[in-house]
């Protein structure tokens, strides 16, 4: 027996509904009305309470594992609404589309009890937009090969809700350096050069507020923190309403395991913090450095993300935007010919000036 | 009337024969130290003279009560100051070599200008120009001193002429005004020094640039950290000592001789004590 998902259909037409970043809503295409977040989930309150109580039970789990064995513990099966056909997933997929039929489907239980988002984020930019950036990014980069920006396939494009742990925290710093002044006198031929040494310490306690740390383990890291910041004051309380059109998982790295990432940058920052406050000296070396971090707040939030992934010459190329700020990252390719057209072409250059120059003076 | 008119021009003709030498010998020689008479100045100037009639660079002598009235702490920088002020030097690029002599502390400086008088008075004949006239000055034997000075200066040019004409023919001078000099002989009498310049400096920076082109193609990193998320007033700051520990000196003695450069058309010279 598959267990309960969700359907957000229209009110008026039962066709399928999507939030829509512009404005905030979720529409349907078919007859064109748009409602507010809120009132569907108030109509949806009922089914998704029913579903995530279904979930959670997931007794039906047990059938497939011994069809599937050990896959089974990593799988869930579901039923669309719509067309009835049965859907297999990721575990940790929280909201998808039925191949089938293609309306979005959100899975309630991923979301009930404690695991349940205190925030999202909702998407700002469109599909439209991810493509646009990264046509965008492409551009002024001279070692890209001329081929990839007409040849290269957009494979797939999808915006997802990433979850994240946002931590706040407080790092105590102890730092003490050795620091020196230097001053300078002639005194016939010979210059006197005098060098003051200090013993320079600075201690104090830097409060962070919302450092970001992606929970899903299927993301890269690398792209996941290259995408922010993010602007919290778009934090909206979590609603199942913003996923629909979407995919979303929820978290598979747990808080405390998460916490490590954060607790290296506010170390490293509370540092950099200590340093910034000791100046008037021309060298300044750190000698001795202490940090202690606690985590003072945690929240689990939903982030908005497009993942683009594009294919040339056989190999995949991934880029990762911030769904809200546009914020684009990625890894483009590199014609070997253009780089080294370039590095003779500079040597050239820069060679033919020097010459001039040196010419020129003598 | 006429009778009159030619008497004049008889007395001008007079007048001018007598001042002439003197000044020649002012442009040459300007002793305001008074350390020379006027027959000694008057030897001396026919070894400058021919310097510049000759070998197309000149041979100045300058003495000076104070040097630092020309607003500068440094004999050399004194002494090119002078060179400017008076605009000494042969042709386009003002060639010539200056022995200035400052009395108040016994300081002096030689500085060289210009492409070919920088390359007849390198650095081992600047060396030897300066202790044949030190050795006279030492025991305040001026006249000798500066006849040293415009003889071996003289003497120098002679021995780079014959040297000069034997490699590159008559046409040496051409090769220290690169006014006159065809690209191709330009870069010919390059020096070494540039050579490897040329070669190694531009692909070193070209390595450097296109690298960072090539790091721009991949933009995602993991973030190491989190200054961006402490909120206003998030520092707080508890200790803050700085302490004062002890005291280092370090003494750096510059000779005060200026190295000769010899390659450029600038000055370059030395200078001291006699």
């Amino acid at each position: 027996m598959a267990t309960q998902v969700t359907n957000y259909q229209c009110p008026s037409c039962m066709a399928p509904l999507h939030f829509v970043g512009e404005s905030g809503r979720l529409e349907c295409d078919y007859c064109e009305s748009t409602y507010t977040v809120a009132e569907i989930e108030a109509l949806y309150a009922d089914a998704n309470n029913k579903a995530a109580q279904e979930e959670l039970s997931a007794d039906a789990q047990a059938q497939y594992h011994d069809q599937w064995g050990e896959d089974a513990k990593n799988m869930r099966a579901y039923s669309c609404p719509s067309c009835g056909a049965e859907l297999i997933c990721d575990v940790t997929t929280a909201a998808t589309s039925c191949p089938y039929c293609g309306n979005p489907t959100i899975v309630p239980g991923q979301f009930a009890g404690t695991r349940k988002p205190d925030y999202v984020i909702p998407f700002q930019l469109s599909k439209e937009d991810a493509v646009d950036a990264l046509r965008k990014h492409c551009k002024g980069k001279p070692l890209l090969p001329k081929a990839f920006k007409s040849e290269h396939h957009i494979q797939e494009l999808k915006g997802v809700y990433v979850p994240f742990w946002l931590f706040d925290g407080e790092a105590d710093a102890d730092v003490t350096f050795t620091a020196t002044r230097t001053h300078s006198h002639r005194r016939g031929d010979d210059e006197i050069i005098n060098t003051q040494h200090f013993r320079v310490r600075r201690a104090g306690t830097v409060r962070y507020k919302g450092v970001p740390v992606d929970g899903s383990s299927k993301m890269p890291d690398d792209y996941m923190d290259a995408i922010e910041p993010y602007d919290y004051e778009e934090l909206k309380p979590f609603a199942m309403a913003y996923l629909p059109g979407f995919l979303a998982d929820k978290f598979d790295v747990s808080a405390d395991s998460s916490f490590a990432r954060a607790k290296a940058r506010m170390g490293n920052s509370a540092l950099d913090s200590m340093a910034e406050t000791v100046f008037g000296y021309e060298t300044c070396i750190p000698v001795s450095q202490h940090t202690q971090v606690k985590n003072t707040n945690t929240c689990y939030v939903l982030m908005p993300v497009w993942m683009l992934s594009t294919r040339w010459k056989g190999k995949n190329y991934l880029f990762a935007m911030n769904g809200q700020t546009g914020k684009i990252v990625g890894e483009l390719p590199v014609s070997w010919g253009r780089f080294w057209g370039w590095f003779f072409g500079l040597t050239a250059g820069i060679g033919a000036a020097l010459l001039a120059i040196l010419l020129g003076s003598m | 009337m006429k009778k009159r008119f030619l008497t004049l021009l008889a007395v001008l003709c007079i007048v001018c024969c007598l001042t002439a030498p003197a000044l020649a010998a002012d442009t040459y020689i300007m002793d305001d130290a008074d350390l020379l008479s006027n027959e000694e100045e008057q030897t001396l100037l026919s070894d400058c003279m021919e310097a510049e009639t000759t070998y197309a660079c000149g041979v100045y002598i300058v003495t000076v009560e104070d040097f630092t009235v020309y607003g500068s702490n440094d004999p050399y920088e004194a002494a090119t100051k002078l060179y400017t002020q008076y605009d000494l030097g042969v042709g386009e690029n003002r060639d010539g070599i200056l022995l200035m002599l400052s009395m108040a502390e016994r300081d002096y400086s030689v500085v060289t200008h210009g492409y070919y008088a920088n390359a007849v008075f390198d650095n081992s004949t600047l060396d030897e120009i300066c202790s044949g006239f030190l050795s006279q000055f030492r025991f305040d034997d001026w006249y000798n001193g500066f006849a040293s000075f415009t003889e071996d200066c003289l003497a120098e040019l002679r021995v780079y002429e014959i040297n000069q004409k034997n490699y590159y023919g008559e046409d040496y001078q051409s090769y220290y005004n690169p006014g006159t000099l065809s690209l191709d002989e330009r870069l010919l009498h390059m020096p070494e020094s540039y050579w490897l310049v040329v070669l190694l400096v531009p692909p070193v920076i070209a390595l450097v640039v296109v690298l960072i082109m090539k790091r721009g193609m991949r933009t995602a990193g993991i973030a190491t950290r989190a200054g961006a998320y402490i909120p206003k007033g998030g520092v707080d700051l508890r200790v803050r000592q700085d302490a004062y520990t002890h005291t280092t000196t370090r003494v750096i003695h510059h000779e005060s001789n200026h190295g000769s450069g010899g390659g450029g058309g600038g000055f370059s010279g030395r200078s001291g004590k006699f």
